[in-house]
């Protein structure tokens, strides 16, 4: 069994990717149980209850960066983790959030915190998403990306959702994010899912999708207007239901 | 910020014990006499030792943040053993030293370094020197924590 290292993480909260500041993490999905115990049953039955959905941070201080946005107690924005590092297709957790609390920490002999940062789901959705990372880098002009296959090497017809991370704005181009599907790894993609934010501001995004059919392959692509040739750094998560 | 230990040692040379010569790494003695004493100087074999240190954050290679802790030493002779009037007549002036050392190490306001702690060792047992002469002296071991992609 191979085992990873949580070393290369990255995580990106509403567009900043705070990795270096993150001293660990831990995601919690889990579900209220609702008990329907009746007469003559051998045990108590359980039956699902609603889903709870929460990340929990220790982060450390930097005025300049994650103390001031976190000070802000933020709320609707996206947190996606992805635990391995970036390759096309790692698996990512991602998850609509608001921001429970905000307590710094310290003593004389050790570097300031952020104390463990908070993370709750948000409610609009089904909770962390378990999906995998369609981008992670920074470019300056179109690009395509390369197909990636669903783990499951099928079409689904789910409900599916998309995140987008910002994490370098560009001063003058702007960009149009799309996420691709295809029934075909080389040709025949047409747009699933198009982001709003235009690459001009960094912060995050989700948009969804209703039940419909996922071709098996889904790739990012990013339409540069302008020629400035702006730096910009994205990420992209991709998840479905089922 | 990263590890500098000559940051380090200089900072403790520039600081200011009545009567005593504080030597910077680059001017470690290779024999000390007695004229030469009252001298401190980082401990030759042990300057720097007892590293600890593990990644804190993510970030990848160039970008995880490694605070780490060591132990800098420092040899102050006071005075040769067999010199002065008695076996612990040099134990006053040892005394007066070792008040005032400590409390300028712990003093020390070195840029991107955190003091832990700072102890002193060997005070009242003969020490020896750089050639091996045996001294009245104390060891100043300082811990510091540093922090590399902080």
């Amino acid at each position: 069994m191979a085992k990873t290292s949580a070393k290369d993480g990255i995580m990106l909260i509403d567009g900043y990717n705070y990795s270096t500041y993150i001293a660990d993490y831990e995601y919690q999905m889990q579900v209220d149980p609702v008990e329907v115990t009746g007469l003559s049953e051998g045990s108590h039955n359980f039956i699902p209850g609603q889903k709870v959905a929460r990340l929990a941070a220790n982060a450390y201080w930097d005025n300049a960066t994650i103390t001031t946005v976190m000070s802000g107690m933020l709320s609707n924005k996206i947190v996606t983790l992805i635990p391995e590092g970036y390759t096309l297709g790692n698996p990512t957790l991602s998850m609509p959030f608001m921001q429970a609390n905000f307590n710094p920490q310290g003593s004389p002999a050790s570097a300031i915190t952020l104390g463990q940062l908070e993370f709750l789901s948000y409610g609009n959705n089904a909770g962390v998403e378990d999906g995998y990372a369609l981008a992670h880098g920074t470019i300056t002009d179109t690009t395509t990306g390369t197909g990636f296959v669903d783990p499951s090497a099928g079409a689904v017809t789910a409900i599916c959702a998309g995140a987008l991370h910002i994490w370098t704005a560009c001063a003058e181009d702007t960009y149009v994010v799309t996420i691709e599907h295809s029934t075909s790894l080389a040709s025949g993609y047409s747009t699933l899912l198009t982001f709003t934010l235009d690459g001009s501001a960094v912060g995050s995004e989700r948009i969804t999708a209703t039940s419909g059919t996922v071709n098996k392959y889904r790739r990012v692509v990013a339409t540069r207007t302008g020629s400035a040739d702006d730096d910009f750094g994205f990420s992209v998560h991709f998840w479905h239901a089922g | 910020m990263a590890l500098d230990t000559k940051a380090i040692t200089l900072a403790v040379s520039n600081l200011s014990v009545s009567g005593v010569d504080i030597r910077d790494i680059d001017r470690i003695p290779d024999e000390v006499t007695v004229r030469q004493c009252p001298i401190m100087f980082p401990q030759p074999g042990e300057i720097s030792v007892g590293y600890e240190d593990e990644p804190a954050t993510f970030g990848g290679a160039t970008g995880t943040y490694w605070p780490v802790t060591r132990t800098i030493n420092f040899l102050y002779l006071h005075a040769p053993i067999g010199e002065g009037r008695g076996a612990f007549s040099h134990y006053s002036g040892l005394a007066d030293k070792a008040d005032a050392m400590i409390e300028k190490f712990m003093e020390l306001n070195i840029t991107g370094v955190d003091i832990l702690s700072v102890k002193i060792d060997g005070f009242s047992k003969p020490i020896e020197g750089p050639s091996g002469n045996m001294f009245f002296g104390f060891t100043v071991s300082m811990t510091v924590r540093e922090k590399v992609n902080a």
